[in-house]
């Protein structure tokens, strides 16, 4: 074991912004509320490592994904897409498709007459016995196009040259670094490019209407609840008549949350045809019509004193959504003196953006961080130091945390853009910092079942997008119960149980965990009462502690013993989720640390090493919150080195439509990851527990960037951080000369 | 505005090298045109999945991952990319690394396929299934089918690989959810008991 696993295993829930984390307004709290666990509350099952509850389902291939679903009888559909990027549908056929082997039914999309808005747009959607017959029958559909060559395939190249004017790049080593000046005043640009979602398990659902009218789909969803609107909206059947499950589903990111039209075409294709349907998008709609990250431009112009405090900051950002959907971007406003960007959004004829991990984060801190960063090295001092004088007081905390533990003085190279002597690599560390919201309380209610066998049922329909809703469940019973989590059967993932969120904005856990714990809360009250009555003794000398019933503070009965007697009829309890509290901070804070290696003769940047300090609140279940950190800080490499989607700018198609030339970091790139969880935001609720999703893909690129800044002696302003761009910057610093 | 006439996914490599504003000729039916229709060729297969013998007749072109999954219901390797990018549907074909969206049914005469399900089962799970779950090692879990193979590959030839060899086995695998370093750690988990349980 090396020594930064053994701190790590030791250590990795830090405590606490003494002073801070205190200061809540409980006055709001309802007091018919369970009540609340706070900072000191010594914890049994919360916060430990319980493995999550369908790892082996999935690790053993037994798990059925939305995906996986094969009922009898079911028919497989392809999807004809558009290949231009504008224009209308002229003429549209589908007859012979009809009438081809195997096809049970047709469905269209986008009609004769219809406008067309990128290429990749949904026209006709085909039903067949196998895949193969679906896509046979494709080239069978008549099409005819009127193409309107007047599109925007990227409307960031304009964008581009309408910029307000930028300071000349540097052209030394010298240049890009401190010149002893009092004060400095920069104007820079930076750019972020498109990225796609790329869940693996692809977007689609499994339908099937049933005899009696009502709609049956498994869905590859984050909103199963949402879903179930969207369909029963669409087909004009009340809400509990379409019942949706999702028991696992294979990644969403952002890129799941609405019900696309595939989810629509298909239950149409199962309707005409009086069978199954099974309609997944292929890799290449996936890449095409599923969703991204928009591109952002930003012109930022920021000062900051001798004394190291950022005075003045003005910014111009503007996103790039394609064809519809949201390219706003955020600001580390945390920072004294750092201030939002006027935003404008500029469409163009691509797929439309969709919400992505931190919609607008990643984008807006890795400019405004590069330009902290940069007013730091400019001024010559060091850029934790400088963070430290201008950030808000969380902030400076794990800052200083997390500094120590990643090493920073050592790391930190003083020498920018001079090789390492023994490995002749350029050596760097870079920081950033991030902030979310992330506290959830949308409506949410809990059924908690205590059954005589002494089992505990827990469900909630909301589903679970790999980050462990299920354990989630299981843990936050199990603790508020005090009983083993083995007694726990939890249930997610399907519209027939009690109304849950849809995982978005990191708000799964911090939405759920308080009404499964009003819940599980409820259901041992009630279990007191029962065992009052059966051995007629009066309520109140009755308490649940540590899973076992005390009698005026004894141990009286175990839980199984209580379980026994409440006879055949389970207790069920129904728990809500309650309005958050008010409290010192509305969000999550954290940092990030990188060590970047950068070879001089390539531009290849390698991360080594990237260590975060991560706040969530109350750490429900460690192995499965860590692996939050470690996933999104894999995305956040991701999108720093090497994930872009180009665009052919004549013909306005996407290039690298599959995952051979849309590079996704892989285990080759991976560095040494350390996550230090760091409790210190009250969830302000009765768990204490926020989002955790989020938050740490928002600061990695940033991070990263600021690392190979350090490295190589000056900056490289646009995402991802390719070997070119890296080489461009290196020649001109250091005159094509190493 | 020009009209373009009909167009495929099938024809897609066709339309790219054509100006978006020309009319291009076809590969779809034009009007008044029987579509062709595609001879579909058969043939008797045998194979045995998971231990168990198969006999069945195939499309030609039908590949092994569709034969898992749509006609046996063995929905354990999953389909992503289609391409042999992503490494999801990794199954084990006579022993060796394969991906089954790349491998038609029909060149499996006679061959013996392991999916993960075959492996092990959530009662009785491989050490390295067990590993995967102890240490958190997926998220979503669609690439862990995938991964757990490739790992068991890597560990019937490296009974002790290092961190490295590791990176290296597994890096025709894809994972979006950011799993990988947890899978490293139970790679070398796994190994570990499987080497003392040998050894006794
Ligand atoms: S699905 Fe076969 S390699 Fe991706
Ligand atoms: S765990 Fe989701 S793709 Fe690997």
């Amino acid at each position: 074991m090396s020594r930064t696993e053994k701190d790590r295993n030791s250590d990795s829930i830090r405590g606490g912004f003494p002073g801070l984390s205190r200061q809540i307004d409980l006055s709001r709290r309802n007091p018919n509320d369970a009540p609340p666990w706070s900072l000191d509350t010594k914890f049994r099952v919360v916060g430990t490592d319980v493995p999550r509850l369908d790892g082996m389902a999935k690790a053993t291939g037994v798990a059925v994904y939305p995906s996986d679903f094969r009922p009898k009888g079911l028919l497989y559909a392809a999807i004809l897409r558009s290949p231009i990027p504008k224009g209308k549908v002229a003429e549209l056929d589908t007859s012979k498709a009809d009438a081809a082997p195997g096809v049970m039914a047709v469905a269209v999309a986008t009609g004769k007459g219809r406008q067309i808005r990128y290429v990749g747009q949904e026209i006709v959607a085909v039903a067949a016995e196998t895949k193969a017959l679906a896509e046979d029958a494709l080239a069978r559909i008549q099409l005819v196009l009127d193409a309107d060559g007047d599109f925007v395939a990227d409307p960031i190249v304009d964008a581009r040259k309408n910029l307000p004017a930028v300071d000349p790049l540097p052209q030394s080593l010298q240049e890009a670094g401190a010149r002893g000046e009092k004060e400095v005043e920069l104007a820079m640009a930076f750019e972020t490019q498109v990225q796609m979602h790329h869940p693996l398990e692809p977007h689609g659902i499994t339908a099937m209407f049933h005899r009696d009218g009502s709609l049956e789909v498994w869905a590859s969803t984050q909103g199963t609840f949402m879903m179930q609107r969207s369909l029963a909206q669409a087909f004009r059947l009340p809400s509990r008549r379409v019942h949706v499950l999702t028991p696992v589903m294979g990644g969403g990111f952002g890129s799941k949350l609405q019900a696309g039209i595939e989810a629509r075409l298909c239950a149409e294709l199962a309707m005409e045809a009086g069978r199954p349907v099974h309609c997944f998008v292929d890799r290449r709609g996936q890449a095409l019509a599923m969703g991204n990250r928009p591109s952002s431009l930003h012109w930022i112009r920021a000062k900051a004193n001798s004394g190291g405090e950022i005075v003045d900051w003005e910014a111009q950002s503007y996103g790039f959504p394609g064809f519809a959907g949201s390219g706003r971007v955020a600001y580390p406003t945390f920072y004294r003196g750092v201030r939002r960007p006027r935003h404008r959004d500029i469409r163009g004829n691509t797929g439309a953006a969709r919400a992505f991990r931190a919609p607008g984060h990643p984008q807006g801190f890795f400019a405004a961080e590069s330009m902290v960063d940069e007013l730091a090295c400019r001024l010559g001092i060091d850029p934790l130091e400088f963070r430290l004088k201008n950030v808000d007081p969380v902030h400076h905390m794990q800052l200083k945390m997390g500094a120590e533990a990643f090493g920073w003085k050592q790391r930190f190279n003083k020498k920018p853009g001079t090789p390492d002597k023994a490995s002749s690599m350029l050596r760097g560390a870079g920081m950033a910092c991030t902030r979310w919201g992330g506290m959830g309380g949308a409506r949410a209610r809990v059924l908690c079942r205590i059954h005589q066998d002494g089992t505990v049922e827990v469900r909630n329909g909301a589903q679970d997008i790999g980050t462990g809703t299920r354990t989630v469940l299981a843990v936050v019973t199990a603790e508020t119960l005090g009983v083993d989590v083995k007694r726990i059967q939890a249930h997610i993932g399907d519209s027939q149980d009690p109304a849950g969120p849809s995982s978005g904005g990191s708000t799964t856990t911090p939405t759920l965990a308080p009404a499964i714990r009003h819940a599980a809360w409820l259901a041992g009250q009630e279990l007191l009462g029962r065992v009052a009555e059966q051995k007629r003794i009066e309520r109140k000398e009755l308490s649940l502690e540590g899973g076992k019933i005390l009698k005026g503070g004894k141990p009286f009965l175990s839980f199984s013993q209580a379980c026994a007697l409440i006879g055949p009829e389970p207790i069920e309890a129904m728990g809500q989720r309650y309005r958050n509290w008010r409290g010192f901070s509305g969000g999550v804070a954290g940092c990030q640390f990188a060590e970047v290696e950068v070879d001089p003769e390539t531009g290849l940047v390698q991360v080594r090493r990237i260590l975060a300090v991560q706040d969530c609140g109350t750490v429900i279940d460690k192995k499965t919150a860590e692996s939050q950190v470690i996933g999104a800080i894999i995305q956040g490499l991701s999108y720093a080195l090497f994930e872009e989607r180009l665009v052919d700018a004549k013909l306005g198609r996407v290039l690298g439509t599959d995952l051979e030339h849309y590079r996704i970091a892989g285990s080759l790139e991976m560095p040494e990851i350390i996550p230090i969880l760091n409790k210190g935001c009250n969830g302000h609720n009765n768990t204490g527990a926020a989002g955790i999703g989020e938050p740490p893909t928002i600061p990695t690129s940033a991070a990263i960037a600021n690392a190979v800044r350090n490295a190589i002696g000056a900056r490289v302003h646009r995402l991802p951080l390719t070997p070119d761009r890296v080489l461009e910057v290196l020649d001109r610093v250091h005159g094509g000369k190493q | 505005m020009s009209r373009i006439p009909p167009f495929s996914r099938r024809t897609f490599l066709k339309g790219l090298s054509l100006a978006p504003l020309s009319r291009i000729p076809s590969g779809g039916p034009a009007p008044g045109e029987e579509p062709p229709t595609r001879a579909r060729k058969e043939g008797e297969l045998s194979l045995t999945v998971d231990g168990k013998k198969l006999r069945l007749r195939v499309e030609a072109r039908t590949t092994l991952l569709e034969l898992l999954r749509d006609r046996l219901g063995n929905t354990a390797a999953k389909e992503v990319c289609d391409l042999g990018a992503c490494g999801a549907c990794t199954v084990l074909l006579n022993g060796e690394l394969v991906n089954a969206c790349m491998t038609l049914a029909m060149s499996c005469e006679g061959a013996k396929v392991l999916t993960v399900r075959g492996l092990g089962t959530p009662q009785k799970p491989h050490p390295l299934q067990k590993a995967f779950v102890s240490e958190d090692a997926l998220q979503c879990g669609y690439c862990t089918p995938g991964m757990v193979l490739a790992a068991y590959a890597l560990l019937e030839k490296n009974k002790n690989p290092s961190r490295r060899e590791i990176q290296e086995a597994l890096a025709g695998n894809l994972c979006r959810c950011g799993t990988y370093t947890r899978i490293f750690e139970a790679v070398e988990r796994a190994a570990a008991e499987l080497r003392q349980g040998r050894g006794k």
